[in-house]
């Protein structure tokens, strides 16, 4: 295998702060620290209430995974590219296109995290022409969390604030419009 | 490009205020984006208004919304076509969707392959909500300032992904019987810088009679959008509580967006010069274009050219 399967961004997913070696937070400032007003009364059972807060603030996906083979082949592309040798970088990049297209096949059967973790990447790679040291770490970073059985909201909300930091810009597909009224903003909602 | 002011090594603090089609230019791909990031680089403070983000949501994001609502069910590409023909009567709107899809689709098509049809409506449905999803986050980014002058509350309404995957880009009505943000004392707050827009309007308007006479040939859509504006500045001027239904504040969102920037700005920055000049001349601002493309004009290019 190319690369341990640890995620930078969070890795074992599903750990808490406290099971991590981090400190231990009680029930009110877990809720503030997922931004929930801790002043909010629950009535009702407190332990649903708890499942209902752990599963609206880290809710997880464990389904089908995506196929490893061709994560783990991914990998050992960015591994070994070279982002000065355009000739290699270019074969790369192509490589890594394919590989990233074939992951929906099984992508298609895990999570919504999954789903949106492979979208977040393949919208990257489509849109990238130059493949640097940033981005080949970021792609990294998206192939081991697609790798990870138990992704989380969390997982995927980095990694989409890390791809925008890398201007992987959100409407990047909407880069070949046909020509029109592009700035129609007073065209009547759909109904 | 319209203009690009020279950059004043020693001299203040350069600031530009950038409309929504400018956001969403900055939006897509690095190729497009890329030319507006270097005109904007000689501004070092960028602002655009919270209205922008609201007109962002209503002009792209609840079309995609609705994209990704159809591919949620689809099983393949020709679903989603037939639900744009079925569902959908209005032409702007079938219009608006259809090129959405169009794009999103040959974006994705630059990797040909074998997918299912229900892979490829899924890997479809992916990349919508992503885009949606992470609309608002860039929007964060893309300036240093936002100005919230109107305080409008559907701007401040990120969208959300719900447990099943659903994605909420809903645009509630608001109405001036239930006032909920501050258009209506924004207004007020403004009025002069809005009457200036009005009269500017007006003399555009005689402007461009006198020349369509002269050349004998008309433009009828070059004024419809600065008729409206001026129209619902009219009505506003009379009852700013008029501002407070949203088919009303939208009919003049340019105009918002760029008195909520004006005593703040050195530039405003559009793409639709057809409205922007004559909102910057209103307001004595510089106005930039930087979005005009080789070979491919703007329908507002074309109509203002």
């Amino acid at each position: 295998m190319a690369a341990e399967l640890v995620s930078a961004s969070g890795a074992t997913t599903g750990h808490s702060p406290a099971s991590d070696g981090g400190p231990e937070l009680g029930f009110r400032s877990k809720r503030r620290s997922q931004g929930i007003d801790p002043s909010v009364t629950v009535t009702g059972d407190p332990t649903a209430a708890y499942t209902e807060f752990r599963s609206a603030g880290t809710r997880r996906s464990r389904a089908a995974e995506a196929d490893k083979g061709l994560v783990e082949r991914a990998i050992e592309i960015l591994e070994n590219v070279d982002p000065k040798d355009g000739y290699e970088s270019t074969l790369s990049l192509g490589a890594l296109r394919s590989i990233v297209y074939q992951l929906w096949k099984s992508v298609a059967e895990c999570s919504l995290h999954h789903q949106a973790t492979l979208a977040i990447l393949e919208r990257a790679v489509l849109s990238t022409t130059e493949l640097d040291g940033s981005r080949v770490s970021a792609f990294r970073e998206a192939l081991i969390d697609l790798a990870n059985p138990a992704l989380t909201d969390s997982h995927v909300e980095m990694l989409r604030s890390h791809f925008i930091d890398l201007r992987s810009n959100a409407l990047a597909a909407l880069g070949d419009l046909a020509e029109g009224d592009e700035n129609d903003e007073h065209c009547p909602p759909p109904t | 490009m319209t203009s690009i002011a020279l950059p004043q090594p020693n001299g203040p603090i350069k600031r530009a205020h950038l409309d929504t089609s400018v956001l969403v230019e900055l939006s897509k791909e690095e190729a497009l984006a890329a030319p507006v990031r270097l005109a904007l680089r000689q501004f070092p403070f960028t602002s655009t208004s919270s209205y922008a983000r609201k007109e962002f949501k209503q002009a792209w994001l609840k079309d995609l919304g609705w994209l990704h609502e159809i591919a949620r069910t689809a099983t393949g590409q020709i679903d989603i076509v037939r639900a744009i023909n079925n569902r959908l009567r209005h032409p702007i709107q079938i219009r608006h969707v259809t090129r959405c899809l169009d794009a999103v689709v040959r974006f994705l098509d630059r990797q040909g392959g074998d997918l299912t049809d229900s892979q490829w409506a899924i890997r479809l449905r992916s990349h919508l909500a992503e885009m949606i999803l992470s609309a608002y986050l860039e929007l964060d980014r893309l300036v240093t300032h936002e100005f919230d002058g109107t305080q409008c509350v559907r701007a401040h309404e990120r969208p959300t992904q719900a447990m099943n995957g659903s994605i909420d880009v809903t645009i509630p009505r608001c109405r001036a019987t239930k006032i909920r943000c501050a258009v209506h004392g924004f207004f007020e707050v403004h009025r002069e810088h809005f009457r200036r827009i009005a009269a500017a309007v007006d003399q555009r308007v005689e402007f461009v009679r006198a020349e369509v006479a002269e050349k004998a040939r008309g433009r009828p859509n070059q004024l419809e959008e600065l008729m409206r504006i001026r129209d619902t500045i009219r009505r506003a001027d009379a009852d700013p509580t008029h501002l407070c239904d949203i088919e009303n504040c939208s009919k003049m969102g340019d105009a918002l967006i760029a008195v909520d920037g004006v005593n703040d700005t050195d530039a405003f920055v559009a793409n639709n010069d057809k409205e922007w000049r004559t909102l910057a001349e209103a307001l004595h601002c510089e106005l930039i274009n930087p979005v005009i493309r080789q070979g491919r004009e703007t329908a507002s290019d074309r109509a203002s050219a």
